[in-house]
């Protein structure tokens, strides 16, 4: 310590004697950068994300990090460029030697400014900070406020039901164009069945609703299927194709996360409960962070674990590792939550929309002290004797795993038999959460990555929004800040966010029509679609907004419109298709393929062999050997020991990365690797295999066959008008009932139950 | 359309085209069950938000002319999993053998290797060199089935890549990076160049052993574009695609008139339906599924094989070259019949992943595989099949001349060899070299973008032509790098 004050008077002397040449940023350097650099590095160009119109902006930098680090010129970007001649361009001309030392200087010293603070930049507006946007990007529709609309005037007002009317016949009638007629009633109860819950009326129902002639049927109908808990079944599949909902973690290994189901569940609950929006994003961004000790809460932020982790072998890089799951935890929130790539930014400023790099390292700086936290629900003495007694039943699997691989022929599947059956006496794991938490002590350092790689550390960052979204003072938070996912969740779902309300009434009228207002339900970017109704896109959102953000609001408005009563047929099909191909103005409603786990729900539901139970751990049902031998550990896939677990609606059956049911993926179940905001509805010879001669066909066909016979008392004619009712939801017409009757003279009923399973009209909803 | 339309339209995103739209084809050819003109395997009408609405009654495998002048028509991807030591097959380091046992010198650049054996003594090869044929190409007396086949061989010394384990190594071979999501190789050619046979898939992948290459079904994925462009898993046993046999007790007869009495329902209702071609689509799916069930059967049944020909390819009862040798076999039956891209996986499962005891792992892989590559070859070259097929044999990188366990080598992904033969390229040469100790290449440097974009190149395909439209952004095989190596015609 004796040392100190005479360091210090040192110190001192060298400032007083430096006192008289101290240069100024005003008086000596911004004339400097005025001349040279200001054209494309201020104003109305920020090239490289560099602004030099105040030291502030010369210390935050741009790109490739700070400009100038004050009293190291050696270690300040502005003169290495300056030095190395790369800087200004090689058409301009260079700086002159001695112009070039007082900026040398000027670091040196400290560099100073004139004032205590210099004066903030004029114009605040989003997007006009520390960035080089474009005006066009800045002007971009998706992120101007939200506007408050009037539904447009229209000629035919007896067409109207719901504002969503006004807003597409207005269209039509700008085009002379008629809507399609109503659907018939026998239509519209099939669509609305499979649409809000996913499931095929039951033939009383639909005889119920036809013979109604009362005004609010159909109103009751919808409310009726609102209410129902299998509401929340369907919708619950939309969203977890968005934040691509898997229970395992993919890559070579594709571990379980212990209970992910629980994350389903909560998301079940949350629809049929109707849960404001914003509520349920906030919960499920930062859960955690508001009810640490809330089981909802902790199961809500499961969202952060659905990522794919790779936990190979020959990885020992753990800074790498981290960063790949801040990636996954980044990129998800852009495209769920936002509606935009955001993923793009990670290796270069995006080059499509006007997100920079350092936005994404910000964004991801939310998650700097995100970790993986399984929550034990059980008493610890629980987990203890789990894992005494799994510990025991491995060893006796790894002892006859090396065992099953020396052996041959039927001794070996004799031992893999043994294998599998040993491995299903595993007890079951004591009640997790696989949650997350704040670890602040191991919070990960963020930097902008050169190129995205760990290893290349630019400017350090803190959390803060995108910056064409804030205005340019929003400042950037403390990296440590206690709470930051709230924050986030804060600044997503505010009423004045642009994007989230549009974000998720796009997805639910995708999910009603087939295909959203803006075709592109994931970027809502400027290479994104735009809206082909943009005042109804923004009604919408703010009527989202008005009632408190819950969907079954908006389900309202648009199920309830005309615009969705419409046909799948019009009169003028043939001359509106060639016009609009893809029925972009809502003058017919779109015929559907019904998804994978529409069809597989469909065909329980008509053999009658469906098991409606809710919620609860996911099945695993019974697969080939051969799939499951294609697992690195086979024994992962334990088919549930109650049969009638396998008949469960597919939302429960487990979403395993390295094994997805054949007969899903055959009907474009999504890979459960990235975030599907549309299924595709593909048509191929495969399809035909898996419905024709897979097992699952065939085995539902014998249980329809059997209903059919013990329902119709074996008459033929009941059977064919009660098969078509259960399957296709109408009666058979004349021709139909004739075929069917000619097929049944030479065929068994199970073929024709499994033919009625191929028919267009069982997997198509008009 | 004429030549030159098609030629211009291919210029910035293939297009989907035949002569005739699937619905012509419907009308032309009557009802008729399994009477009609088929329709590819893979044919999917895929979905409205991923085409152009004037494409979309097009078969996405549609054959399209290829922009280029194609030297190949298919490939053979021969893929040795967990990546073969080059400095014991393909690519010779006399310094290594001299200086084992000692530590790799400083002026090396240091690599990263996943095991940090970065430290570990130098190990020597064992093997025994020998140029062959006329050209005098190096090649290891572990290859000695291959070495005969020196001449239509060119090797690539220079290859790198920049996935260090397997997952992400065996990832970017497939797909051009080491992260899960773009579209694999074989997707972009069939999306490229579509079908010739619209009764097989075009994009077929075989794996040696039951189970799957790391990563799984993505190795073959179609990524970001439609899933018509996958691939095809087949898989060894009686069920090569699944589902293709009916079920027990039903007799063809009976199926028959199942699918009969199906069709004529469906056509009933697409009847009422005219603009709705997905329909139309669907019926033709289900008539092609009979005849998958007829045709695709014949494709892989290698009992029509002679003895000789089974003989050359190391099929004989009980020897260990069998497994690979029918695959490899199968493969050119695959390709006769038209199947675009072939990609056989020796060693499924990261088999070739030789850290330790490299002696007794890489005698077993190349015992496994080397008959079997070198029957594929001098088949594919006396039917006149090799002038159209490329040849392509590697693994997702090579080895290190540093020892690991001792007896060992880890993964290199900074220089390692591949082979490509066929479709008009020069044998007998090397291109490319490696430092002297085989860690770095340094000479004609190949990335896994390069090799790509050879690839395409030899088939008729600029890597910078085609393109996909994803998120709004033109996507390319290669993520607008890499290019084609030109050294291969001489």
């Amino acid at each position: 310590m004796a040392t100190l004050p005479h360091f210090m008077s040192v110190a001192v002397a060298k400032d007083q004697r430096d006192d008289k040449k101290r240069l100024t940023f005003e008086k000596d350097v911004a004339p400097i950068l005025a001349n040279h650099c200001l054209q494309c590095h201020g104003g109305e160009k920020r090239e490289a994300g560099l602004d030099v119109r105040r030291r502030f902006t010369l210390l935050s930098g741009g790109d490739s990090g700070a400009a100038i680090v004050a009293g190291k010129p050696k270690l300040s970007l502005l003169i290495e460029m300056i030095d190395a001649g790369l800087m200004p361009p090689e058409d301009k001309p260079r700086l002159p030697s001695k112009t070039i030392s007082v900026l040398r200087q000027w670091i040196a010293t400290g560099a100073a400014t004139t004032g205590e603070k210099e004066p903030p930049l004029k114009n605040d507006a989003p997007g006009q900070g520390d960035t080089s946007f474009s005006d066009e990007a800045r002007k971009h529709w998706a992120f101007q406020p939200i506007r408050r609309i009037t539904p447009p005037r229209v000629e035919n007002v007896d067409w109207l039901q719901t504002p969503v009317d006004s807003f597409i016949l207005a269209r039509l009638e700008q085009r002379t164009w008629q809507p399609a007629p109503s659907a018939s009633r026998e239509e519209l109860i099939r669509r609305i069945h499979f649409d809000l819950v996913g499931l095929p009326p039951q033939p009383e129902d639909i005889a119920a609703f036809v013979n109604n002639s009362s005004p609010d049927a159909y109103t009751r109908l919808v409310d009726r299927l609102l209410a129902s808990p299998h509401y929340g079944e369907r919708w619950a599949q939309h969203w977890l194709d968005v934040v691509r909902f898997a229970e395992t973690e993919g890559f070579e290994y594709d571990r379980h996360l212990p209970d992910a189901w629980r994350y389903r569940d909560y998301v079940i609950n949350s629809l049929n409960d109707d849960k404001p929006f914003d509520q349920f994003v906030t919960e499920q961004i930062a859960g955690d962070e508001i009810a640490p000790n809330d089981t909802q809460h902790s199961a809500a932020v499961i969202l952060h674990r659905l990522g794919a982790v790779r936990r190979n072998a020959g990885n020992p890089d753990i800074a790498l590792s981290r960063n790949e799951v801040l990636t996954e935890r980044t990129n998800i929130i852009g495209e769920a939550f936002l509606g935009l790539t955001v993923g793009c930014a990670r290796c270069h400023n995006h080059k499509l929309e006007p997100i920079t790099q350092k936005d994404y390292y910000r964004l991801q700086a939310y998650f700097a002290a995100t970790e993986e936290n399984n929550i034990l629900l059980a008493p610890a003495e629980e987990m203890q004797s789990w894992e005494k007694q799994s510990k025991e039943i491995n060893a006796q699997i790894k002892k006859l795993k090396t065992e099953v691989n020396t052996a041959t022929g039927a001794k070996k599947a004799e031992l893999e038999n043994q294998l599998f059956e040993v491995a299903y006496t595993l007890p079951t794991r004591p009640a997790t959460i696989p949650s997350i938490r704040n670890d602040h002590e191991h919070r990960t350092a963020m930097h902008v990555l050169r190129r995205g790689v760990w290893e290349q550390k630019g400017v350090a960052v803190g959390p803060r929004p995108l910056s064409i979204l804030v205005p340019a003072s929003e400042p950037e938070l403390a990296a440590d800040i206690q709470k930051p996912r709230t924050q986030l969740a804060r600044w997503i779902t505010d009423d004045r966010h642009p994007l989230t309300a549009r974000v998720i009434v796009n997805r639910l009228w995708q999910h009603h029509f087939g295909s959203g207002l803006v075709k592109t339900a994931n970027d809502f970017g400027t290479h994104g679609a735009s809206p082909s109704h943009p005042g109804l896109l923004d009604w919408l959102a703010q009527t989202l907004i008005d009632n408190d953000w819950k969907w079954k609001s908006i389900h309202r408005q648009i199920v309830l419109s005309s615009t969705y009563r419409q046909s799948s047929q019009h009169p003028f099909a043939a001359g509106l298709s060639k016009t609009d191909p893809e029925n972009r103005f809502c003058w017919r409603v779109n015929r559907r393929r019904l998804s994978a786990e529409e069809i597989r729900d469909a065909m329980l539901a008509a053999s009658g062999r469906i098991n409606p139970q809710l919620r609860g751990r996911s099945v695993m049902v019974p697969v080939e050997r051969e799939l499951i031998n294609l697992l690195y550990k086979p024994t992962q896939w334990v088919v549930a020991k109650d049969a009638a677990a396998h008949d469960r609606r597919s939302i429960y059956l487990i979403a395993k990365r390295n094994l997805r049911l054949p007969f899903m993926e055959a009907f474009d179940a999504p890979a459960l690797q990235t975030s599907c905001s549309a299924r595709e509805s593909s048509t191929h010879a495969p399809q035909a295999l898996e419905l024709l001669n897979g097992r699952f066909s065939n085995e539902v066909a014998v249980a329809f066959a059997k209903r059919l016979t013990a329902e119709c008392a074996g008459q033929t004619e009941k059977i064919v008008e009660r098969a078509y009712q259960l399957a296709v939801g109408r009666a058979p017409s004349d021709k139909e009932h004739r075929l069917s009757l000619e097929f049944l003279q030479d065929q068994p009923l199970t073929e024709f139950a499994l033919a009625i399973f191929n028919l267009h009209g069982f997997v198509y909803v008009r | 359309m004429s030549v030159q339309s098609r030629l211009a339209s291919m210029n910035s995103v293939p297009h989907f085209e035949s002569a005739l739209s699937r619905r012509d084809m419907l009308l032309r050819s009557g009802a008729g069950f399994g009477g009609l003109a088929l329709t590819d395997l893979l044919s999917r009408d895929v979905g409205p938000s991923l085409q152009a609405a004037d494409t979309r009654d097009e078969s996405p495998a549609a054959p399209k002319l290829a922009a280029g002048f194609p030297h190949a028509k298919n490939v053979i991807f021969l893929f040795m999993e967990g990546g073969p030591s080059h400095m014991d097959l393909f690519d010779p380091k006399p310094l290594l053998t001299k200086m084992a046992g000692q530590p790799l010198p400083k002026s090396f650049k240091p690599v990263i290797t996943p095991m940090g054996e970065y430290n570990a003594p130098l190990l020597a090869p064992k093997r025994k060199w020998k140029q062959h044929g006329e050209s005098g190409l190096w090649v290891s007396d572990w290859l000695p089935h291959t070495a005969t086949c020196a001449d239509d061989i060119a090797v690539l010394r220079g290859c790198w890549t920049n996935g260090i384990n397997h997952s992400g190594g065996v990832c970017q071979m497939n797909t051009g990076v080491f992260t899960a999501g773009r579209p694999s190789l074989g997707a972009w050619v069939s999306y490229g160049l579509g079908t010739e046979n619209q009764n097989l898939p075009s994009f077929v992948v075989i794996p040696d052993k039951p189970s799957d290459p790391v990563n799984g079904p993505r190795n073959w994925g179609s990524g970001f574009m439609p899933a018509a462009y996958q691939g095809t898993r087949l898989k060894s046993g009686t069920e090569p695609i699944a589902n293709l046999k009916t079920p027990k007790g039903i007799t063809p007869k009976r199926q028959r008139a199942k699918l009969e009495f199906l069709t004529e329902l469906n056509r009933e209702h697409a009847k009422t339906r005219p603009q709705q071609s997905e329909l139309e689509a669907r019926i033709a799916s289900y008539e092609l599924a009979f005849r998958m069930q007829a045709t695709a059967p014949e494709a892989v049944e290698l009992s029509q094989e002679t003895d000789e020909t089974q003989k050359l390819y190391g099929i004989e009862s009980g020897a260990n070259t069998s497994t690979f040798g029918r695959n490899c076999l199968l493969a050119r039956r695959l390709v006769e019949r038209g199947v675009r891209f072939v990609q056989l996986y020796h060693g499924t499962g990261s088999k070739w992943d030789a850290h330790s005891a490299i002696e007794k792992n890489h005698t077993t892989n190349c015992g496994e595989s080397d008959k079997p590559v070198a029957g594929l070859l001098k088949d594919l070259k006396r039917r006149g099949l090799l002038d159209s097929t490329l040849v392509v044999w590697g693994g997702e990188f090579g080895r290190t001349p540093m020892s690991e366990k001792g007896d060992g080598r880890d993964h290199n992904a900074t220089g390692f060899t591949m082979w490509m033969a066929g479709a008009g390229i020069k044998g007998g040469q090397t291109i490319g070299e490696t430092d002297e100790l085989g860690l770095h290449a340094i000479e004609d440097r190949m990335h896994v973008h390069d090799l790509h974009s050879t690839i395409l190149y030899m088939l008729g395909l600029d890597h910078m032509e085609v393109v996909y439209k994803y998120k709004g952004r033109p996507e390319r095989p290669t993520l607008n790098e890499g290019s084609p190596c030109l050294k291969l015609f001489g």
